[in-house]
């Protein structure tokens, strides 16, 4: 194990390490543009430049590995000045269009300036001039002005897309990145570029010029476009998503988001299919809104039948896009307040798996789901058996708890034609059409509860909206049932730790699990491991 | 000060004693009610020489200091577009949160950025002139030397990118009541907002604004009301 100082700090860190990470890990600022530290080394941008005792230049802290007795200054005059002069080498030519720049504000021009400048410009010359806004391909845009060619993008495209997409043209000041002819920007996995860019040269067209990096709020979230699970950041602006930003987990996602999954936050504001207020079918068909009020006598008439000792032909649809406190508020109300006979856990239809973060299934939190109801021994009669026991007449009212269903066909339609539906929906499709009742459910970014992923890795999602309207989530949406069928004096489960709570009554799986506590990175649910694998390679 | 008087407090004594003339309090009152009496007839008659400060609002109108904020308008480039490259930096620095700014993208590769949408809603304002602070591109201003006038609903009172782009500078209403291009319609295309012409082809003052004959060709500023 060598064994060095950084500024009189003395570090015992693994063979290999670069500077700058055993720097990083003693909480030692060394400023960086072109590093990355899930790429590789390119040690262009000079901004790391360190001072190591008995080396006669300065060292690119990036690239140098540390020896054994080495002694590092980053602190030094020496340091200091070639700092300052990185960046007046840098913004030479940079237009400095910070008010129409979206990185601004998120820029590391911008803070390392303020940190490690603040001087005016000596450069008396002209600019040189490239072009704005170039297109690369559908998702992003390039300002060649802007970019200090630190080939982060490339080096994306090269190493961890596999697909060497980006180039870098011409030397010098002329120095460009751009694509090859004929061939655009259009991997699934475009988008990263832009996030990992560190100035504005590259921005993604659907968040271009949409609002200011300051008036954006964050919470730490999980992607819901499919069962990967990728951790996000879910940048809000006056109650709407504007934008994800991935977190690095080094078990899930490693930093990185496949552009379906950055853009699935256009889901929960699509304004064509939103439910934002209770929908009922009236006598010609379609759906009209109704109020609260309404739709409260209509839920108590509709579900009331099924309280208590009944003929057993109420069947509950828990979807696979609910957290997992959700299925179990669900999954109580049927255990407690009303006699289910039919569980199925619905989903919404598979896409194709890649290699790098898609997984088929894309649902966020099937594992928790099954998890759920393996806790409380109910058996999963899946969507194709909820239609079965439909057409055969086992089920005549059906509840269901988000509406997506994988394969809305005909056959699939006429069973829901011939049962009553009372649905907790978020967003239009065939099966929220054919209900009777249809009340708003908040989506996942709008509450707070966990997924488990394929891997069995429980996640925590955190609330980043209010719910739009007042729709409600999952467990208040269990809750409000319950209320309404006159369990209210009963029930206990309004919010989703104490539903976490009931869930850790019924499985082994979370006795060590604190849901308060769960760390950034998730937890990993061991006994699901099995299931789990077995699960992806059937996916695959 | 020496250590004996320090501490001290110097008293001084009026005397209240009144001679013949203050007791007999006829020669005050008739020299008081002279005063009045000047002032009626030499405001009545005395031309360049009056006293009073009254000004006959609203048939004249006060023309306000230079730096009076007033209505915001948008300045406009040459072809009449506003110069603004919505960077929201004034939105930022609003303190009543009352600019509503949505970017669009424009072909042009030189601006890249303009305001597809540009709202200020009046009525919220605190007039502060943060905004006009904090624009980089002097787009917009509040020069106009009106106030935002009064009306009836909340909508008339947000003022959409069209009604502040007809608003004129002061000096603008001043030289002619118009530009010499013709400004873009006052029309909220789009905004489905409702439309209402305002400025009445000048601003404020622009009708030949009252000078009062004591202050005329002085500097205008706030000395100039202090008396």
């Amino acid at each position: 194990m060598p064994k060095l100082t950084i500024d009189g700090q003395e570090l015992d860190v693994a063979p290999g390490t670069s500077i700058i990470q055993a720097a990083t890990s003693a909480g030692i600022d060394i400023p960086f543009y072109c590093w990355h530290p899930r790429l590789s080394v390119a040690a262009n941008c000079r901004m790391c430049l360190v001072e190591v005792e008995k080396a006669p230049k300065l060292l690119p802290a990036c690239e140098v590995q540390v020896r054994d007795g080495m002694v590092v200054n980053t602190k030094s005059d020496k340091v200091l000045d070639a700092r300052k002069a990185v960046m007046e080498f840098m913004l030479v030519n940079h237009p400095i269009d910070c008010p129409i720049c979206d990185q601004a504000g998120e820029c590391k021009l911008q803070n390392y300036y303020m940190k490690h400048d603040q001087t005016g410009t000596r450069f008396d010359e002209t600019k040189v001039v490239k072009n704005k806004a170039v297109e690369l391909g559908p998702q992003v845009v390039l300002d060649e002005e802007r970019c200090i060619n630190c080939t982060r993008c490339v080096r994306f495209m090269e190493e961890v897309a596999k697909n060497p997409q980006l180039g870098q043209f011409d030397r010098g000041d002329r120095a460009v990145i751009g694509t090859f002819p004929g061939q655009p920007l259009d991997d699934p996995y475009s988008m990263n570029t832009v996030e990992i860019c560190p100035v504005g040269a590259l921005t993604s067209r659907d968040f271009r010029f949409k609002v200011r990096s300051w008036f954006l709020k964050h919470e730490e979230s999980v992607c819901a476009g499919c069962a990967r699970g990728c951790n996000i950041i879910v940048d809000h602006y006056e109650n709407e998503v504007q934008r994800y930003r991935s977190r690095d987990n080094a078990d899930v996602n490693q930093g990185w988001l496949c552009d379906d999954g950055r853009l699935s936050y256009k889901r929960i504001h699509d304004p064509d299919t939103q439910i934002t207020v209770p929908h009922e079918r009236a006598s010609d068909g379609r759906m009209v809104p109704i109020s609260w009020e309404q739709a409260k006598a209509r839920l108590a008439e509709l579900l009331g039948p099924h309280v208590g000792e009944t003929d057993g032909t109420l069947g509950l649809a828990l979807s696979a896009q609910l957290t997992t406190e959700g299925v179990t508020s669900f999954v109580e109300l049927a255990e407690r307040v009303l006699q289910v006979d039919t569980y199925a856990i619905i989903g919404r239809a598979d896409w194709s798996a890649d290699k790098l973060l898609k997984v088929a299934d894309r649902n966020p939190n099937r594992a928790g789901a099954e998890l759920v109801l393996e806790g409380y021994s109910i058996f999963d009669e899946g969507a194709g058996g909820l239609q079965k026991a439909m057409e055969k007449g086992e089920v005549k009212t059906l509840l269901f708890a988000g509406t997506d269903y994988p394969d809305a066909n005909e056959g699939w339609k006429a069973a829901l034609e011939k049962v009553t539906v009372v649905a907790w929906a978020s967003n239009w499709d065939d099966t929220a059409n054919a209900a009777n009742l249809v009340l708003p459910l908040a989506s996942f970014a709008e509450q707070d509860g966990t997924f488990v992923n394929f891997q069995g890795r429980m996640q925590r999602i955190k609330r980043a909206l209010k719910p739009v309207n007042g729709r409600k989530p999952a467990v208040e949406a269990a809750a409000y049932t319950a209320d309404v069928l006159g369990a209210a004096k009963d029930w206990n489960i309004r919010n989703w730790v104490s539903a976490f709570k009931e869930l850790k009554k019924h499985t082994n799986l979370l006795k060590d699990v604190q849901p308060l506590s769960l760390g950034p990175w998730g937890v990993l649910l061991e006994a699901e491991d099995d299931s789990a694998a077995a699960e992806e390679s059937a996916a695959s | 000060m020496t250590e004996a008087t320090k501490g001290t407090i110097r008293i001084k004594k009026v005397s209240h004693d009144m001679d013949v003339q203050d007791r007999l309090f006829v020669p005050a009152i008739v020299s008081g009610l002279g005063a009045t009496v000047r002032h009626f007839f030499k405001n009545i008659f005395g031309g360049e020489a009056k006293y009073s400060m009254t000004i006959q609002y609203p048939d004249v109108k006060v023309e306000y200091p230079q730096r009076f904020r007033g209505q915001h308008r948008l300045v406009p480039r040459e072809d009449g577009a506003p110069r603004c490259v919505a960077c929201f930096m004034c939105q930022t620095a609003c303190p009543a949160r009352c600019i509503h700014i949505v970017a669009g993208e424009t072909e042009d590769d030189r601006i890249e950025k303009y305001p597809a949408v540009f709202e200020i809603d009046e009525l919220r304002c605190v007039m502060c002139g943060l905004c006009v602070e904090a624009c980089p591109c002097d787009a917009i201003r509040m020069d106009s030397g009106i106030h935002p006038k009064p009306v009836y609903t909340h909508e008339e009172g947000t003022f959409a990118k069209n009604n502040l782009l007809a608003v004129l500078g002061r000096e603008e209403a001043k030289a002619g009541g118009g530009r010499s291009k013709a400004a873009p319609p006052p029309t909220a295309a789009g905004t489905g907002r409702k439309v209402r012409e305002h400025g009445d082809g000048g601003a404020g003052g622009s009708a030949g604004g009252y000078e009062h004959p004591k202050t005329k060709g002085q500097p205008i500023g706030p000395n100039r009301y202090s008396h």
